[in-house]
């Protein structure tokens, strides 16, 4: 059965700076994950605020700023509330 | 969350089924065998305040934020909560007394057998306000004050601020509210500290809740008017000899620690020396079945926007979000590493912490402080205890070694 998703609101992440969505890769041959956000006001501070978090476990480590991310669910709490 | 007064002075307070809940909620059973399962949530349900106080974690403004969580959302975080087994929700801020569903949220909180607690200045308690809440179902309010009435308005950044509170707290004791005090020790109000609980003791107030500053929201940007490691210990023990000095005059206030679980070996080193070793070492089973610093366990906090943090320190850091996945599945998501490793943190805690005799019942402090200071296995810079407290027999080899060298 294929899950009924809705657009997530746009509503803003963060009200003290940029959200940045952080995915990490453990090993080399495993997958990328998502593992959470950040805020920071650039690229630069979301990576140093999110190695200082992952560098121990991260073999790679993406920042993606949220407000450039749609995202899509079934389960959220306000049901996929179209934005 | 310690509780200095049932280890010291075997208190037993109001019965509410919560262990430590690290958020101000009322400690009955807080020491037991049973470890809690499920964490007690803060949710900030508004960045906006009436105050602007300098350490604020969450950083709240005079206005409102963009995209707090609605009230239909709010019911359906609940749900999920309730569900979950989330024993206690606090509703905290920015100030939560502003949103005007404040009362619908605690009665369906309430109604799904979630128990709803407070975090307030205090200041916008009227005798109607307080009325509603109780009757809506609200357990216990824990109201800020931050020191003696000129030292806390400057904190709070509003004249008349320690009065309103008082007030607060009166209108919240007149209602029938199990009603305490929320006290964030800093350079600038540890000397105020007693006057502070003689004085909100002769209103009414019985509970006192002691806080060390984070380093989170505005609280980082004051890190430097933490106390020493000396002046903590100092504090502490002032605490400490409080607490005993009301009970042995027959007043049984209840005294609590908070954010700093270096706490925990200092009460077992201090027990030891005033109170001798079968009481230090009960102390001590206590504090090692309740678990140490709590961070990604026996707290969460979900802030305004929905996000879902691992303590409500912890703002710049989200687990996920509610209005994409539920609370429930975020906080059991196991291929986090950072949750999972600070959940088996035991193995991972670095430098001092590693060879700590406390380790067990402190669990390396505050991990955001630690943060600050290197990576979330670093010890936390505000650890007071000494070697000879955290390895005395290391201590002692030391010491053997510095006099052969003499």
């Amino acid at each position: 059965m294929t899950a009924e998703r809705t657009r997530v609101t746009d509503e803003p992440r963060s009200a003290t700076g940029r959200e940045w969505e952080v995915f990490v890769r453990e090993d080399a041959d495993g997958p990328l994950k998502h593992v959470g956000s950040v805020t920071a006001g650039d690229a630069d501070s979301a990576h140093e605020h999110a190695s200082s978090l992952f560098d121990w476990v991260a073999e790679a480590l993406w920042v993606c700023p949220a407000d450039e991310t749609r995202r899509y669910t079934a389960t959220g709490v306000d049901g996929g509330r179209s934005a | 969350m310690i509780s200095v007064s049932k280890l010291l002075c075997d208190l037993d307070a109001e019965s509410d089924g919560l262990r430590y809940d690290a958020a101000d909620e009322s400690s009955e059973n807080q020491i037991t065998d049973d470890k809690q399962q499920r964490p007690v949530v803060v949710w900030n349900l508004t960045k906006q305040c009436n105050l602007y106080c300098s350490h604020c974690y969450a950083a709240a403004d005079t206005e409102t934020a963009p995209g707090e969580l609605s009230t239909d959302e709010g019911k359906a975080l609940l749900d999920d909560l309730a569900e979950f087994g989330i024993p206690v929700v606090l509703f905290s801020g920015g100030e939560p007394m502003v949103r005007d569903d404040l009362e619908e949220l605690i009665a369906y909180a309430d109604d799904a057998g979630i128990r709803p607690v407070l975090s307030t200045n205090g200041t916008l308690i009227t005798e109607e306000r307080a009325e509603s809440m109780k009757e809506a179902g609200l357990k216990y309010a824990g109201i800020s004050v931050d020191g003696l009435p000129e030292r806390n308005d400057e904190f709070r950044g509003e004249e008349g601020a320690f009065d309103a509170a008082v007030r607060g707290i009166e209108n919240s004791l007149d209602a029938g509210l199990k009603t305490g005090l929320r006290y964030t020790i800093t350079e600038a109000n540890a000397p105020d500290l007693p006057e502070v609980v003689d004085l909100l003791h002769d209103v009414g107030l019985d509970r006192f809740c002691f806080y060390h500053l984070d380093y989170g929201g505005r609280g980082a940007d004051i890190s430097n008017l933490d106390l020493s490691p000396a002046d903590t210990r100092e504090a502490v023990e002032m605490v400490c000899d409080l607490t005993r000095e009301y009970h042995k005059q027959g007043e049984e206030i209840e005294t609590l620690l908070v954010g700093n679980y270096a706490d925990a070996g200092f009460l077992v080193e201090y027990a030891r020396e005033e109170l001798g070793d079968e009481q230090a070492d009960r102390i001590y089973r206590y504090l090692e079945a309740n678990g140490g610093d709590p961070t990604g366990e026996r707290i969460a906090d979900v802030d305004y926007q929905g996000n879902v943090h691992m303590t409500q320190f912890w703002q710049g850091y989200s687990l996920g979000n509610v209005r994409d996945r539920p609370f429930s599945d975020i906080w059991t998501d196991d291929t986090n590493p950072l949750l999972r490793g600070l959940r088996e943190r035991d193995d991972r805690l670095t430098g001092r912490c590693a060879s700590c005799q406390y380790q067990s019942i402190c669990r390396g402090g505050s991990r955001l402080r630690a943060l600050s200071a290197g990576g979330p296995f670093d010890p936390d810079p505000k650890c007071y205890l000494n070697e000879d407290e955290r390895e005395p027999e290391a201590a002692a080899d030391n010491a053997v070694g510095d006099a052969s060298a003499d």
